[in-house]
């Protein structure tokens, strides 16, 4: 008959004094027992009857006697059958309940387990069991649960995991066949999810013996290798490229003008272009020739119009002018010859002269001096019409009773800012204001 | 009678200063009919030179070396300036250029007389070591004294010019006119320019040759070549043209005749419909009886003087226009006689002051510096407020242009000094030149704001 438990032994059963006090009733029991009947108890020479001499608690590892065992009175139990102290199958095999160990197996221990194909239980001496190191083949047959613990060789840890509790990610370990790389991927619920490596503290990241940053760079910056593993963040290198200096040329339209365009990095024989500002059209320079790293001396012929200057170097690298720096106009021109307006009464009123000019845009008449408007001892007292270059006065001279001859210089500005001054001179005269009365 | 000349002392002329020399200057003229010398140098009877107006009006240039130079054109316009110019160079070959004369800027090529000096002959004129004169002329002992204005005299020796230094071609106009800024003239030792718009002894040419008032009383005149005023007219200035004096370059006037009832006429008039102009008359009263002075329509100056018209009698000759103020304080207009006007007798050295707005035919009375008589306003336009107001009578709407008259009507000597703007009453500068926001004219009194000067520019603004 299959027992659970303790093996019994035919005419060997235990038996386990009890030295009464005359006052303690309970007492431990050195083996467990399943009830009361399972055992003899036997005080100075009297059977006690179960249930009536004594009784269990403690899950029968105690007896509690009704009547506290005299002292020098012989006490003494045998034990018929003890409590089953470890799991026992049920009618499908599976341990129930168990009697924890708490300590670590002795050798001689044995440990039951089921012959599968003998489909009955054997007992095995601990002693007797493999080691797990021995085992070439171990499987987990479902989820190792380390419990907090690390993996490691029994001192040092090598894996150490750490839970969550709310976790639905995890990484998976995928080894690979042939020509193919093993992986350490994010798997889990999410359908994305990031990896993270997290080196500790200022410890890096090495990959493959490369050494990562354990910081973020700036913006823009690229990982670079000091050829030794060691990765850090830094700036893109940028190229020496050439730029085309904001400086403004006014040339004549459709006639071959050279002109020097001024910037840095220039070199060899670059390739110059002129793109028209309203439209994109390219015209390509006459000619290019390098003075120096700053210069370029060009020949260029442009129609009507402002250019942005592109400059493409021989090795590829190119600039161009944030600004139109080239016009390409003609320039205004005065139609009145320059010189006297003409002599003018002084305070006169009216329309003291007009000149005249033109341009290609619209022009306007200023004055560059400060002689001909102006209310001054020293000024003529004039308005200029900026639009039609017409000189007035309500009064010519101002102030002024002598004779004077005003000599100012009068500009025109195209609509390009193209400019031409002229000089020019209006006299006062003054009427005679009396004269002698011979009486 | 004019008395005025100028003298200066002259350095040792050279032969050169002798042979050429040029003598500019703008005169107005006064007087007609008389000998007037402009330049004139006398040390003997075979030692003298003359530039004058002869009694024919014609311009003549004597000089006892040879040289006697009358020109066929007479000169006897009181109401303008003549530039005249007389320039001599006996160095030339040809004998009728070694004597030009230039009359507003056009050489006078026609010649009553025209004998001209020997080549290279001294002038008496210039080469001389006595004094020369301006203003007067000594023939056989009888001074010879220029009545008028004179300004912007020059004399150049030993250089000689035409007259475009002096004047030119206004390009607007047409009109010569006075170069007030003369460049590139060299004036020699003994050259200068006098009277440059003012009556300052100043040399204004790069000399130092200062003029002396050497006779008689040289006074300043706004009056000149840009800007001519009005005077009274020796054309128009009494019945059969004899009896009535005008003296002071013609801003003076009085009765020579007990007969003649008009005595002078201005020189310019005011057009009717346009501009407002003042003017003020001063009574030198001799009589203080029935003297009058206002304006007169000018359509009728020949009737007037030809028929010595009583104007001064409101009921004679009525259809000529006028508007009159006489010694007991009267209005008169043609046909009318206004007692009750309100102005008040005259005195002697009261000032009558007239505007006269041409605009609205409305004329004011003022005398000296009280209230515009009848409470006249000159500003008040066309409601005309207490105005002498004739602009809807057939004389001012028939009449085209008034000018200032004086006269009376009885017997007497009664004097008038006009002032329409030199400042002057005769020989005796206003005391107190009132405000006048025209610019033009200088007044005793405030001139009425919007009114002006009846001269050239205040018939121009």
């Amino acid at each position: 008959m299959a027992y659970i438990g303790r093996t019994p032994h035919s005419g060997s059963y235990e038996k386990q004094l009890i030295t009464g006090d005359s006052s303690t009733t309970t007492f431990s029991l050195d083996f467990s027992v399943g009830n009361n009947a399972s055992l003899i108890v036997s005080t100075n020479g009297t059977i006690l009857e179960p249930d009536v001499g004594y009784s269990l608690s403690g899950g029968g590892s105690n007896i509690v006697f009704n009547s506290a065992p005299q002292t020098g009175h012989r006490t003494y139990v045998v034990f018929l059958g003890i409590a089953r102290d470890v799991d026992y199958l049920d009618s499908v095999g599976i341990i129930t309940t168990r009697t924890e160990l708490a300590e670590v197996a002795a050798a001689n221990d044995l440990l039951l387990l089921y012959d599968t194909s003998a489909g009955v239980l054997k007992k095995i001496q601990r002693s007797n069991v493999a080691e797990v190191v021995a085992d070439t083949t171990p499987q987990l047959g479902g989820m190792l649960d380390v419990n907090g613990q690390a993996i490691g060789d029994g001192t040092l840890e090598l894996i150490k995991f750490t839970e969550t509790a709310s976790a639905v990610n995890e990484i998976t370990v995928t080894n690979a066949a042939t020509s193919n790389g093993p992986e350490i991927s994010a798997t889990g619920g999410d359908t994305n999810i990031d990896l993270k490596l997290t080196p500790k503290a200022t410890g890096k990241l090495v990959l493959d013996g490369l050494s990562f940053p354990n910081a973020d760079g700036s913006a823009n910056q690229f990982l670079k290798t000091d050829g030794s593993g060691n990765l850090s963040f830094a700036a893109v290198p940028e190229p020496t490229l050439p730029t085309v200096a904001n400086v403004s040329h006014t040339i004549a339209p459709a006639t071959a003008t050279s002109i020097n365009i001024t910037g840095t990095n220039f070199s060899g024989i670059p390739s110059v272009e002129f793109i028209k500002s309203d439209t994109g059209a390219i015209t390509s320079s006459n000619t290019v020739s390098l003075t120096n790293a700053t210069t370029l001396a060009v020949n260029v012929t442009l129609a009507l119009g402002t250019y942005y200057v592109r400059i493409e170097l021989e090795n590829g690298r190119a600039a161009r002018s944030t600004n139109a720096i080239v016009t390409s106009s003609t320039a205004p021109t005065f139609s009145t010859s320059a010189g006297s307006l003409g002599t003018i009464e002084g305070n006169f009123s009216g329309t003291v002269a007009t000149v005249a000019g033109s341009s290609d845009s619209t022009i306007a008449f200023s004055e560059t001096t400060s002689v001909l408007v102006g209310n001054s001892g020293s000024q003529a007292n004039c308005a200029l019409n900026s639009a039609t270059g017409a000189i007035t006065t309500t009064d010519f001279g101002g102030s002024s009773t002598t004779p004077t001859t005003y000599t100012f210089t009068l500009r025109i500005t195209d609509a390009e800012s193209q400019t031409v001054d002229r000089q020019f001179t209006l006299t006062s005269v003054f009427g005679a204001t009396g004269g002698g009365q011979f009486n | 009678m004019a008395s005025t000349y100028l003298t200066y002392t002259q350095s040792s002329p050279s032969t050169a200063e002798g042979q050429k020399f040029t003598l500019s200057m703008w005169v107005k003229k006064s007087k007609n009919g008389s000998t007037q010398g402009l330049w004139g140098n006398t040390y003997s009877n075979t030692h003298r030179g003359y530039i004058y107006f002869s009694d024919d009006d014609t311009l003549r240039y004597y000089d006892s070396a040879g040289t006697n130079y009358a020109t066929t054109h007479k000169f006897r316009d009181p109401s303008g300036w003549y530039h005249i110019v007389v320039a001599v160079d006996t160095t030339l070959a040809t004998s009728g250029d070694r004597i030009k004369m230039y009359k507003n800027g056009e050489r006078i090529t026609n010649f009553g007389t025209s004998t001209a000096p020997s080549q290279n002959d001294t002038m008496k004129l210039a080469n001389t070591t006595n004094t020369p004169t301006m203003g007067r002329m000594v023939e056989a002992g009888t001074s010879y004294y220029f009545d008028g204005i004179i300004s912007h005299a020059h004399l150049t020796q030993g250089y000689v010019y035409d007259a475009t230094p002096f004047g030119e071609t206004d390009s607007t106009t047409g009109n010569w006119k006075i170069k007030t800024a003369v460049t590139g003239v060299t004036y020699g030792t003994n050259g200068f320019w006098w009277l440059k718009d003012s009556i300052a002894t100043t040399d204004h040419s790069s000399n130092s040759n200062a003029f002396s008032v050497a006779g008689g009383t040289l006074t300043k005149t706004e009056d000149c070549p840009d800007n001519v005023f009005a005077t009274f007219s020796p054309l128009n200035h009494d019945h059969a043209n004899a009896n009535a004096t005008l003296q002071n370059a013609n801003t003076l006037a009085y009765g020579g005749d007990n007969n003649s009832y008009n005595y002078s006429v201005s020189t310019l008039g005011m057009p009717k419909g346009n501009g407002k102009f003042y003017f003020e008359a001063k009574y030198l009263s001799y009589d203080g009886v029935e003297a009058a002075v206002g304006i007169v329509d000018m359509d009728y100056v020949s009737e007037l003087f030809f028929e010595n018209r009583p104007l001064a009698s409101a009921a004679n000759t009525t259809t000529i226009g006028r508007v009159l103020l006489n010694a007991n304080g009267r209005s008169i207009i043609a046909g009318t006689e206004n007692a009750s006007y309100g102005f008040g007798s005259w005195a002697n050295n009261d000032i009558i002051c007239m505007a006269c707005d041409m605009e609205n035919g409305a004329f004011y009375f003022r005398k000296n510096n009280g209230s515009w008589a009848n409470s006249g306003d000159p500003t008040s336009g066309s409601t005309r407020t207490g105005a002498i107001d004739i602009h809807s009578t057939t004389p001012w709407d028939r009449s085209t242009h008034w000018g200032v008259w004086a006269g009376d009507n009885e017997t007497g000597y009664d004097k008038f000094a006009l002032n329409t703007g030199n400042g002057y009453f005769g020989t005796t500068a206003v005391s107190s030149a009132g405000t006048n926001a025209s610019g033009i004219g200088i007044f005793e009194y405030n001139v009425p704001a919007g009114y002006t000067a009846l001269s050239t520019k205040g018939l121009n603004l």
